[in-house]
């Protein structure tokens, strides 16, 4: 576009391709300043920030430059008195460039002023009837100065007028007014500059234009004809006034999620100090630390594999050892089972050996007693009558009767006969002695019975005598009963009879004694031949 | 990028608690004089180290070729328990190797090692059963500690100790009573064997159940296991849940059963049954001691007159994967149709 190139040497830096861009990209810078003028149907607004010239946003860096002020002292010919551009040019210049930093104005505003102004009145008209306000300035759209299609000499007024979004103006303010950049940033040519450049600007444009119309056109058409535009390719292009409008359709993407919202990064504070790291002072960790590792990490593994060989060593070790124990147990059992066999059989035999052995020596025993007990009895058979028969010859078998009169009784007899004997002996002594006495008494007797009558005493005496007497008398007469039974009548008479007579004692007494005599010696006899014969068998018996 | 230069400091101490191992053959005679040392913070860093170095074998010879046992027996009297608990660790990791066995036994280190049973610390006297367990793993290791009488002793320790420690006497006890079972006989080790067997666990049920068969080889043994009545006891683990416990007993019945006395008291207690159940085990040491059992209890006519029914059984044993299991099974078949 013609008009462009004038900016192109003014902006510093930005590249051309946002030149094309329409006020979209305002935005985003425009997001620092403060709030801009936003629609168009608010009212008050807008005359604030174009009231104040100096408030409006000067902190974009500014490339972007007016265009519009060399185009506007053309427009204000033809148009309309607009309070609002009134302000504009009666405000300096220099203030519109600053001011307009950010707002780079399209040139197509200035086309699109004068039916703004109009638009805008016939807006507050109607929109706004009813209110009672009163405007220094109108609110108007404001005409994009961008132009579509290539302007003609002949501004042809059917063309619409295409009004700028004031969401995309440039020269709008957005964001905080706070800390707005008033004059020109110090990388920017100064204002002076500024104005040079612009004017030359505008020399160049009138130049162009002047050359413009001196330029040989087509004459004007004859009368009655007209000229018409005739293609002359070979292909025929349909021409509209129309312009094909394609119907294009934009969907908006789908939603995507929302970012992570981006760190936080405070601001730095404190002081820079800065380093020159050389080539070969950076020190590479990884690089250091292989070999350390390497031998680290070896010697460990050297120890572990050292180690867990060990113990697969000697777990295989244990194994064997294990297998090698089974079977050796096994095989020791067995062969304590087989001695243990051994044992036992070889035991066994020896007690059926012992059995059998015990069994014959018992049998040949039993023969061997059977046969002895057989001899034995013959050989026996006559040594019981031999000796039955020797014993008698020696006398040793005895007749009982015999033997027992011969132990028994004949000791009885002996005894009996001694006992007799000794009585008799006594009663002799006694008989001596009483004979003794009863002589010396009657010695005494006669020896008194001449000195006293003799009466009464012999008798006592004779009593008396006669008492004493008797037991013995009596033993003796039994002793001779006894030993002679040839005379017991005889002694049993004299027993028998009465005491009293006491002479006829003295006078029996006197052949007893006589008698005695006699049996003594018959007595004596018959003990004598009694003891031979006693002490014949005795003698008999004894060897 | 780091300079190639060389630091002048020495490089960090990366293992403050190990003492620096010297290169190439200087290690060991180097780690043997800081044994001797009088720094007790150099003891224990040289003690460290070697604990480290004996698990390879080749330097277990060297250590015992520069005369590190002797050093190492010096400590075991040291005062210190750190210092004792490492030392019996470094001389349990030597009897690992045979090489360390037989120096064990050239340079009496068992009777050394022997005053140690009753240290006050529990880690030292786990590493001195170990040391043990490994020693007399070997025959000749195994007389050994028969011989310096320790046998009395060590089954005096089976009432004492913690239960990890009894598995450990068990297994040392077992090996050394293949050897040499009288003195053991002596010391009463049947009746606390029989305690053992009724403990809650299964290590050391199995274990006790293994010295059990050690015990009841000799004649001797037989005679004692039947007088304190150790045969029901045996049944009855017979139907224990582990297959390892059941394996044992059955053992200890095969060699107790080859007395008649213990014969009859085995079939008193109706043993023929679990050990025919026994028959079916996973565990083939399992099948080849039961069958042996039972092989000794056909040598008695109740036993075989039982077992007639039951000759079935062994032919299907005599299939069996294992060549012993199928010799066993023969013999069986073989004694339980024998007549008189």
């Amino acid at each position: 576009m013609r008009r462009q190139e004038p900016e192109v040497p003014l902006r510093t830096g930005l590249p051309a391709k946002t030149a094309g861009r329409n006020c979209r990209e305002v935005s985003p810078p425009g997001g620092t300043p403060g709030c801009r003028a936003t629609a168009v149907g608010d009212a008050g607004w807008l005359s604030v920030p174009w009231g104040n010239p100096s408030v409006a946003p000067t902190s974009c860096p500014g490339n972007f430059l007016s265009r519009p002020p060399p185009f506007l002292p053309p427009l204000l010919a033809s148009g309309n008195p607009c309070p609002w551009q009134y302000v504009h040019l009666s405000g300096s210049q220099d203030r519109l460039a600053p001011t307009c930093l950010k707002a780079g104005i399209h040139p197509k505003r200035s086309d699109l002023a004068p039916g703004v102004a109009s638009t805008l009145t016939d807006r507050t008209c109607s929109a706004m009837g009813t209110y009672t306000y009163t405007y220094t300035s109108r609110p108007r759209a404001l005409p994009c100065q961008r132009r579509r299609y290539r302007d003609h000499l002949m501004q042809l007024a059917e063309e619409p007028v295409h009004h700028g979004n004031i969401m995309y103006d440039r020269r709008v303010v957005r964001g905080n007014t706070y800390a707005l950049h008033t004059g020109p940033l110090p990388g920017q040519p100064d204002p002076i500059e500024i104005q040079r450049q612009q004017q030359a600007k505008r020399r160049a444009l009138a130049k162009k234009r002047a050359q413009e119309q001196f330029r040989p056109r087509t004459p004007e058409p004859v009368e009655g004809r007209k000229h018409v535009d005739v293609q002359t390719e070979m292909y025929l292009e349909e021409i509209a006034d129309r312009i094909i409008e394609v119907d294009v359709e934009c969907q908006t993407d789908a939603f995507l999620d929302r970012p992570p919202t981006p760190l936080f990064i405070p601001a730095k504070t404190g002081k820079d100090v800065a380093t020159q790291i050389l080539e070969g002072e950076l020190f590479d960790f990884d690089l250091e630390v292989k070999p350390m590792l390497e031998v680290l990490v070896g010697k460990t593994i050297e120890q572990s594999l050292l180690e867990v060989m060990e113990e697969e060593e000697l777990a295989n070790l244990r194994a064997s050892q294990y297998a090698y124990e089974e079977l050796r147990n096994v095989e020791l059992a067995e062969v304590q089972r087989l001695a243990e066999q051994e044992k036992r059989h070889r035991e066994e035999k020896e007690r059926r050996k012992r059995q059998q052995w015990e069994v014959v020596y018992k049998h040949s025993e039993t023969a061997q007693k059977v046969a002895a007990r057989v001899f034995a009895q013959r050989y026996l058979a006559d040594l019981l009558p031999s000796v039955f028969d020797s014993l008698r010859d020696g006398g040793y078998f005895y007749d009982p009767v015999e033997r027992d009169i011969e132990i028994g009784f004949l000791p009885w007899l002996m005894n009996e006969v001694d006992k007799t004997m000794a009585y008799s002996m006594v009663g002799r002594t006694v008989l001596d002695k009483l004979i003794r006495e009863v002589v010396e008494k009657r010695l005494a007797a006669y020896e008194q019975r001449d000195d006293q009558p003799p009466a009464g005493k012999p008798k006592d005496e004779l009593g008396g005598s006669r008492r004493t007497t008797e037991p013995p008398v009596g033993y003796e007469l039994q002793e001779q009963s006894t030993a002679q039974p040839q005379r017991p009548l005889l002694g049993r008479d004299s027993l028998q009879r009465t005491p009293d007579d006491g002479r006829y004692m003295e006078s029996v007494l006197a052949q007893e004694t006589k008698l005695m005599e006699e049996g003594e010696y018959e007595q004596t006899k018959i003990r004598k031949t009694s003891g031979t014969e006693v002490l014949q068998p005795r003698g008999d018996f004894q060897p | 990028m780091a300079h190639a230069r060389i630091s002048m400091y020495l490089p960090p101490d990366i293992n403050p608690t190990q003492a620096a191992i010297a290169y190439g053959c200087r290690a060991l005679p180097k780690l043997n004089e800081e044994l001797q040392s009088e720094d007790l913070l150099t003891r224990q860093k040289a003690l460290m180290a070697l604990c480290d170095l004996m698990h390879d074998p080749e330097h277990v010879y060297v250590a015992i070729d520069t005369g590190c046992l002797e050093s190492l027996k010096a400590l075991l009297k040291d005062n210190n328990d750190m210092v004792r608990i490492k030392t019996t660790e470094v001389l349990y990791i030597v009897a690992t190797h045979n090489v360390g066995r037989e120096g064990f036994l050239e340079h009496d280190v068992i009777l050394a090692l022997s005053y140690l049973l009753n240290d006050p610390q529990s880690a030292c006297r786990k590493n001195l059963h170990l040391a043990f367990k490994h020693v007399a793993q070997l025959p000749s290791g195994a007389q050994g500690i028969v011989n310096s009488g320790l046998i009395p002793s060590l089954v005096w320790k089976l009432q004492r100790e913690e239960e990890e420690i009894q598995g450990l006497l068990l297994d040392t006890l077992a090996a050394c009573l293949m050897e040499d079972a009288t003195e053991a006989l002596g010391s009463h080790v049947v009746p606390f064997l029989k305690q053992k067997l009724l403990s809650t666990n299964d290590d050391i049920r199995s274990k006790a159940a293994r010295t059990l068969i050690a015990v009841s080889i000799p004649l001797e043994g037989k005679n004692q296991v039947w007088q304190h009545d150790v045969i029901p006891i045996l049944v009855h683990l017979l139907k224990d849940r582990v297959e390892e416990v059941q394996a044992n007993a059955a053992g200890a019945l095969m060699y107790a059963t080859v007395t008649t006395q213990g014969k009859y008291a085995a079939l008193d207690t109706e043993a023929i049954h679990p050990l025919l159940s026994l028959l079916g085990s996973s565990l083939s040491k399992a099948r080849l001691n039961a069958t042996k059992a039972l092989t000794m209890l056909a040598e008695a006519p109740e036993g075989r007159r039982f077992l007639q029914s039951r000759v079935p059984v062994f032919r299907v044993l005599e299939d069996d994967t294992s060549e012993a299991v199928r010799r066993a099974a023969q013999i069986a078949v073989k004694v339980i149709e024998w007549k008189p």
